[in-house]
C-alpha cells in the first residue's frame, strides 16, 4: 500500500467511524492514554484480518458469506467473554460484571472490521486497513469531544442541547471527511 | 434503568425500548428515503425526483436526527408548558 492510498483508508476509517463513533469516553478520564491508543489499533488489526481471513478461508468455500456478520458478532463476542475471563482469573476484573465501556468498544471492533475486513485481500492490507480505521475512530472521537467541549460554552438553543447537537457536530465532521475523502484521496489509487 | 425494578418489569421496559428503537430506526430510514429518492417503496427501481440528495449519505443521517430530536424536544416542552 502506498502512503497516499493509506492516508486515503485513514480518511475512509474516520468517515466511516464518525457513524459510528458517538461513544463517550470513559468516566473520569478526560484525555485517551497511548497504552489505550496502540491497544485499540493493535485489536483492531487483529479483528480486521481475521474478519477477512474467516470470510475468505471459512466462508466463502461453503457457500456461507451471507452468514459473515453472524458469524463474526459470535467469534468478536466469544473473544470479548474470553478476554473478560482471562482478566478476573488474574483478579483483575470480575467476568460477570457489565462492563458497559468495553462492551461499546467490541461494538467499534465489530464496525471496524466488517468494514475493513471486506475490502482486503491480503494480510498486510487488512492489518493495515484495521489499524487505519481505528485510528479514524479515535480521531473522529477526539475531535467530537473538543467539539461538545467548545459548544458547552456558546449558548445553543435548549432543544438543541445534548443529544441534538452532537449529532448535528457528528454529521458536520462526517461531512469534512467526506470531502477529503471525494474531493482529494480518492485522486491516488493506493 | 431504575434500581428498584424487579426482573420482570425489567423485561417489558427493555421489549418497550427495543421496539421504540426499532420505530425510530424506521422513520428515520423513510424520512431520508423521501428526502433522497422523493418516494418511499420497497421496490429500488422506483426512481422519483430527488428532494435532498445529501439525505442518502450518514452525513444527512447525523443532521436529519439531530433536526428530528430537537424538533421532538421542543415539541414536548411546548405541550408541557400548554398543559400545566
Amino acid at each position: 500500500m502506498s502512503i497516499f492510498g493509506l492516508a486515503f483508508y485513514f480518511a475512509l476509517g474516520g468517515n466511516m467511524l464518525v457513524q459510528w463513533g458517538l461513544l463517550p469516553p470513559p468516566k473520569g478520564s478526560t484525555k485517551t492514554s497511548p497504552t489505550f491508543v496502540v491497544l485499540f489499533l493493535l485489536a483492531s488489526a487483529v479483528a480486521a484480518t481475521v474478519d477477512g481471513l474467516m470470510f475468505r478461508f471459512v466462508l466463502a468455500p461453503l457457500g456461507l458469506e451471507s452468514l459473515a456478520p453472524v458469524v463474526f458478532v459470535l467469534f468478536l463476542f466469544s473473544a470479548y467473554l474470553a478476554f473478560r475471563a482471562f482478566l478476573s482469573i488474574a483478579g483483575t476484573a470480575d467476568a460477570f460484571h457489565y462492563d458497559e465501556h468495553s462492551f461499546q468498544l467490541t461494538l467499534v471492533l465489530y464496525a471496524v472490521s466488517m468494514v475493513a475486513g471486506g475490502r482486503f485481500s491480503s494480510v498486510w492490507l487488512l492489518l493495515g486497513g484495521g489499524a487505519a480505521a481505528a485510528f479514524g475512530y479515535l480521531a473522529a472521537t477526539r475531535f467530537l469531544d473538543d467539539i461538545m467541549d467548545r459548544l458547552d460554552l456558546e449558548p445553543v438553543p435548549l432543544p438543541f442541547r445534548g443529544a441534538p447537537i452532537r449529532f448535528i457536530s457528528a454529521g458536520l465532521i462526517a461531512l469534512a471527511f467526506a470531502g477529503v475523502d471525494a474531493g482529494f484521496f480518492s485522486k491516488f489509487p493506493g | 434503568m431504575p434500581l428498584g425494578m424487579d426482573d420482570r418489569e425489567r423485561a417489558i421496559e427493555n421489549v418497550i425500548r427495543g421496539l421504540g428503537y426499532a420505530f425510530s430506526i424506521m422513520l428515520i430510514g423513510a424520512v431520508r428515503e423521501f428526502l433522497s429518492s422523493g418516494i418511499i417503496s420497497i421496490n429500488s427501481k422506483a426512481t422519483a425526483t430527488s428532494l435532498l440528495p445529501i439525505a442518502a449519505q450518514p452525513v444527512g443521517a447525523f443532521i436529519i436526527i439531530g433536526l428530528v430530536a430537537a424538533g421532538f424536544r421542543a415539541v414536548m416542552r411546548a405541550t408541557k408548558r400548554t398543559y400545566s
